[in-house]
Order: C-alpha cells, then structure tokens, then sequence
C-alpha cells in the first residue's frame, strides 16, 4: 500500500500541506469537505486500506525517531528516499550493542533533600498550628485596637513601608489597593489576594482531627465575598468571624489538614481486611475447640453431645463463609471505583484472595467430619464394651494377685528344698521375686551432715521395718552392720 | 566360670539342701545404675526415675543353685563421692562385689577401673568380683567396647556381663554367675575378721564343712 501511495505521489508526503486525503492524496480544501469526501469515496469499501495505510505511517515515523540521532545527512536522506527495511533493520542494530555505563546512586542525595525540605515545611506548618490555636482562642479581646496588639503579639507584622508591591499579584499598593497582613506570618499582600479562615474552622485545624469528626472535602476556606464587605473587612464583622492570611500560609494549613485526614483515613480494603482478620481469628479460636469435640465424639466419648459439635461446626463454616464474601468484596473493591487502580493494588487485592481461599481450603481440610448419630450411638455402645471388658481384665487381676500372695509364703518355705541344675531355668523361676528390701525412709529422719551418722538413720530405720516384716535374718544382717557403724563412728 | 561352679556341687550329692549366706556389695559411679540393677534382681521392677541412693541400700535375695540355697545379702551403696568413705565398710566384709560402670560413658568405666584397684588392694583376697556393663539397652549410644571391657575383666580376673536392667538382660545370669564362683563351704574364704559376723551356716554346718571341696 504504501508503495502504491508512493507511486503515486513521487514527492514526500511532507511536501505537501492542507486538506489532504489520506488515500488519494486530494486537497480537499476545509476539513468538513474532507470529511465528506472520505466518507463518501473511501469509508465502507477500502476501511481495511486505511488502517493499513495508518500502519505504514507510523511504521515510517518510528523509524523517522529511530534515525534521528544519525548524523543530519542520513536524516536527510532518509527523508528524500523513503528507506527499504533491510536498512532499516542494519541501521537498528547499530545501537543494539551498548552497555551500560557507569551508574551513580542518587538514592541518598535525593533523601537528604526530601528529608530536609519535609523537616521545613513540617516546621513551618507546627508553627502557623501553634500561631492560629493562640489567634482561634476564646478569650479573643473583643476591642480592635486590643486585638490588633494581640494579634500582632503573636507575629511580627512586617513594616509597611518594606513592602512596595503585593507578594502575590506583585501590583504595587495604593489608595485603592492597601496593604494588609496575613495574621499567621505577618507577611503583607492586597485585599485581592487575600484568604479568610473562619474562626470556627480555624479551631477545627488546631485540635487532633479524629475520623469521626472528620468530614471529606467540607470547605475551609471563606471564598472572598465581594469587594464591598473586603473593604470594610479591617474592622468590621467579618473580620471577628474570619483571619486575614496569605496564600502561602493558606496552602500550608491545607496540607496540614489533608496530612491529617490521610492519617486518620482508613482506606476501604484496609477496613475490610481487617474484618476478614477477624473472622479468622475467631475461626483459629473456635477450630480446636472443635477438633477436640469432634475427636471425643469420634472415640465413643459423651463428654460433648453431637448438636453442641454440630453448632460449633456451623459457626466455623459460617466464619469461612464471612471471609470468602469479604476476600470477594476486596478483589471487587475495583469496579466500585472509578479512579484507576494501580498494578500493586491490583496485585494486593489478588494475594488476599488467594489467601483466603488458600486458608479456607486448609482449614476446612483439617476439620474432622462429625459422625452422624446412627454411627455416635454406635461408637458410644463400643466404648461402653470395652470399658466393661477393661473393668473386667482389672478384676481378674486384681484376684489373681490376692491369690498369688495368699500362695507366697507356701512358695518361700518351699525354696530351699528345691534345686535346680540348668541354671536358664532358674533365672526364669526366679522371676517370682522372692528379694526383700526394706522401703524408704523418711529422708527427714535420715538427714545428717556426717554421712556415716546419715547411715545410721538409715540403717535403724530397715531395722525396724525388718522386725516388722518378721525379717530376722535380715534383722541380724543389719544389726551386725549398725555395730559396725558404730565402730567406724567412735574411731572417728 | 559358671561351668566350674557347677561341675564343683554336683558330684557332691552329700551336701543337699544347705543355706549359704553371703555379703555382696555394689560399687561405681553414680547414676550408672545400682540401685536399678538389684531392684531388678530383688523385685523385678524397674523404675525409669529411680532416684538416687542415700548412703547405702540393703537387700535381700534368694537363689537356689543346685542343691545350695544362696542368699545374698546386698548393699547397694551410693554412687556419689561425698558417700565414699562409707563403702570401705561394706567391702570389706564382703564375699562378693559387683562393679558397674554406664556402658555409653567411658568415665564410669574409669572409675569401675579404680572401684577393681581398690578391691584388690584393701578387701577381702577372695572376694569375688563381677563387672557389669549396664544400660546394654543403649547400646546405640555406646561408648566403652564390649571387647575392651572383656579384656579388662580376664586381665583382673573378673566375671564380666553387659546387663540392662531395663530389660532385665544378664540381670539374674551376673548375680547367679557370682553364686557359682561363690566358695560354698570353705569358712577361709571370708575374711579372718569379718567372717563368723557375716556368714550364717544352717544347722547341717558341720557337713559342710567335711562334705565340700570348696571350689578352688
């Protein structure tokens, strides 16, 4: 196509200037007649040759841009003959190869700057804040003359005679245009360029704003009312309603304000983010509970009834429920809007999704299923049967024991007629502990610096425990010892 | 060594039915397992947190070895240093002595070395010891060679035996070892001093005396 056009029209496109046709090159002469004629020659049937011409020309104009740090002569030569793409593309590789050169951080230098024209204006705007709760407070002298003082206490108000035009407009001052100042910083501007701050709002911007008192785009500032009240401003009415400031101290107390509401502002995806934390954390607070009733339940236990567990199942699920709609709401929270979205928001709202879809998924996996009461009547019949079994088993036991201690003393007067020769056998007969040893002693008894004093205790205590137990032999065994104790205690 | 024991009684179908009595003390570190070890022998029970013994524990046990019926008596003494002095008391009247040492600590195994040189040197000459490589339950954790103990205790002429007391491994097989090895009738084996206060002969005393070759 765009050969074609070239063909027909030998000179560069850029030669020629007007009404011109794109696809027949026509001067039509105004662009209404240029309008007609293209929709009348061109529109229906040749719609795909005109993109396809639109293509070819910027196809050439990004080439054009591509070209234009070569040297002026290739500019324009590029220009007189329209370029074939194999140069096009040998003149692009041209630049393809570079690498990068040498990189500086400006990371630091910018900080520094920022820090130190943030520090400033902050400073600034604490003191205009401080200025205007002493300016908004209610004790106000009501005379004029005294509140000029007053206000002229708390800024220095600059001479007149130093300031020749007004800072704003920059107009020189005069008989009609006097001088005024700004209550905040004392600087001087005309009535014009003036702003007025309601006394009411000025108390407003000196105390904490909270977010519930806080109105979005409620307006501050008093429009300038005419020229008429603006004349008779310095000591009429208005002016006890209303401070006199400046532009510049205007656009600081704003920022202050707009600092403020952001701080206080809690963007909606927050808000419902914080929501669906909640939810959460009711659902982790509420999920063992669960498991543990689900648990007792699943092993035959009625230490929780079934509708107890089944309602606690509910609630949880009720919880998941919560956090699907509100994980929607958020990823939702962009058609609402009409402002854009920026990519990292979007990202945001996606990366919560996936988290509460993900925790949900989780979550409910790990919940263990209730069994239906059928089942539960069952399980519980189970439970009861092996409880009695156990009882049982105890039993049996406890009677055997009381059997086998009645046969003891049988056994022990036995032991000495009895001899064995394979000595594996008698370790195993040895299992019925035929031993004795006496039980602990009261350590209170026992307890004595001197080890051997110590042993004493010890020993007299068995002593005792082995006459009880009808132990003689082993009563003798310890006397003898307790004797010789002795003996080791009176050398010593 | 238990083949010797027997080999001794049984020909000796005269001297059925005597009681031996004899004093067995145990010796080793703390905390190497004492007091666990004769707890299993006397009441088969083991405790996993047996606390630790104060001064010295008694105990009484009954083995039928063949014909002889062997009561031991067991002093179980307490493994920590400030009870050391005590144990010179207990093995000097004593038959028998059963040195532990912790199988998964090698300084317990230094000391039942010094618990055997001390023996050798100030208790009875004939005592019989034994040493016991307890907590063979562990044997993951192992620090002290079945083979370097072995060798040791056939060096020092020792009755050697890795035991669990947890398991009850070689608990029953260390102390019947020792009642084999035991002198059954020799009066002389005890010591001169001790040896009428620790040893009780039945009434069938005086055919022990004739009927026995003692073992040795």
């Amino acid at each position: 196509m765009a050969r074609a056009l070239r063909q027909q029209s030998p000179q560069s496109p850029l030669d020629r200037e007007g009404f011109l046709c794109p696809m027949c090159l026509q001067d039509l002469g105004s662009a209404a007649s240029l309008a007609n004629h293209f929709d009348n020659a061109h529109n229906s049937t040749e719609s795909t040759d005109v993109i396809d011409q639109v293509k070819g020309f910027f196809g050439k104009a990004k080439k054009f841009f591509a070209l234009e740090d070569e040297a002026n002569t290739e500019v324009t030569t590029f220009r007189a003959e329209p370029v074939t793409t194999v140069e096009a593309a040998s003149s692009i590789e041209f630049f393809e190869p570079q690498c990068l050169g040498k990189t500086r951080n400006l990371t630091d230098g910018f900080k520094s700057m920022r820090d130190s024209k943030v520090d400033q204006t902050v400073i600034e705007c604490n003191k205009l804040v401080i200025r205007l709760s002493k300016l908004s407070a209610d004790d106000l002298p009501e005379d004029n003359s005294k509140r000029k003082a007053f206000e002229q206490s708390v800024v220095r108000w600059a001479e007149d005679g130093s300031v020749k035009v007004c800072s704003t407009c920059g107009k020189g001052f005069n008989i009609a245009r006097r001088r005024h100042h700004c209550r905040l910083c004392g600087g001087i501007m005309c009535d014009k360029c003036s702003e007025f701050l309601p006394l009411s709002q000025a108390k407003r911007l000196t105390t904490t704003v909270t977010s519930s008192e806080l109105t979005v785009s409620q307006p501050v500032f008093l429009k300038r009312s005419g020229s008429n009240s603006s004349l008779s401003s310095l000591g009429s009415k208005e002016e006890g309603l209303a401070l006199r400031l400046c532009a510049n101290c205007r656009k600081l107390l704003e920022l202050h304000r707009s600092k403020q509401e952001q701080r206080h502002f809690v963007p909606p995806i927050a808000e419902l983010y914080q929501k669906l934390q909640g939810f959460r954390s009711e659902s982790e607070k509420l999920t063992p509970q669960y498991i543990k009733m689900a648990f007792s339940l699943g092993s035959g236990e009625t230490t929780y009834s079934l509708d107890q567990a089944s309602t606690s199942r509910q609630q949880i699920a009720r919880l998941y429920n919560n956090i699907e709609s509100i994980s929607k709401k958020i990823i939702n929270l962009q058609g609402e809007e009409g402002e854009v979205v920026s990519q990292t928001a979007v990202k945001l709202r996606l990366h919560i999704r996936a988290y509460a879809i993900s925790y949900i998924q989780d979550c409910s996996a790990t919940l263990p299923p209730l069994p239906d009461e059928k089942k539960f009547a069952q399980l519980v019949r189970e439970r009861e049967e092996e409880r009695k079994r156990r009882v049982q088993i105890q039993l049996q036991d406890s009677q055997e024991r009381a059997r086998q201690q009645q046969q003891l003393p049988i056994k022990k007067k036995a032991v000495p007629a009895v001899s064995h020769s394979d000595s594996s056998r008698l370790g195993q007969q040895k299992a019925a502990p035929s031993g004795w040893l006496p039980g602990d002693v009261d350590s209170q008894q026992v307890m004595d610096d001197d080890p051997l004093v110590q042993q004493m205790n010890i020993i007299r205590g068995y002593l005792k425990q082995a006459k009880q137990a009808e132990k003689y032999d082993e009563v003798e065994m310890l006397e003898e010892n307790l004797r010789q104790l002795k003996i080791q205690f009176q050398q010593q | 060594m238990a083949a010797r024991g027997a080999s001794v009684q049984r020909p000796n179908g005269a001297s059925q039915g005597k009681i031996c009595q004899f004093k067995l003390v145990l010796l080793g570190e703390s905390a190497v397992g004492k007091s666990s070890l004769v707890l299993r022998f006397v009441k088969g029970q083991f405790h996993e947190y047996q606390e630790s013994t104060i001064g010295a524990a008694f105990l009484t046990q009954t083995v039928c070895l063949d014909d002889t019926t062997v009561k031991f008596e067991i002093w179980d003494t307490a493994g920590q240093e400030r009870y050391h002095s005590l144990a010179p008391m207990y093995y000097r009247g004593a038959q028998a002595a059963i040195i532990v040492y912790d199988i998964t600590n090698q300084d317990t195994f230094n000391r039942a070395k010094s618990w055997v040189k001390e023996l050798q040197r100030q208790a009875n000459p004939n005592i019989v010891i034994a040493l016991s490589g307890n907590k063979a339950d562990l044997a993951n954790k192992r620090m002290v060679e079945y083979e370097e103990a072995q060798a040791y205790a056939e060096e020092n002429g020792l009755l050697f035996m890795e035991t669990s007391a947890k398991t009850a491994m070689n608990v029953n097989d260390i102390f019947l070892a020792i009642a084999k090895k035991l002198p059954k009738t020799d009066p002389g084996a005890r010591g001169p001093q001790q040896g009428a206060g620790t040893v009780q002969v039945n009434e069938s005393q005086g055919g022990q005396k004739s009927g026995c070759c003692g073992g040795k």
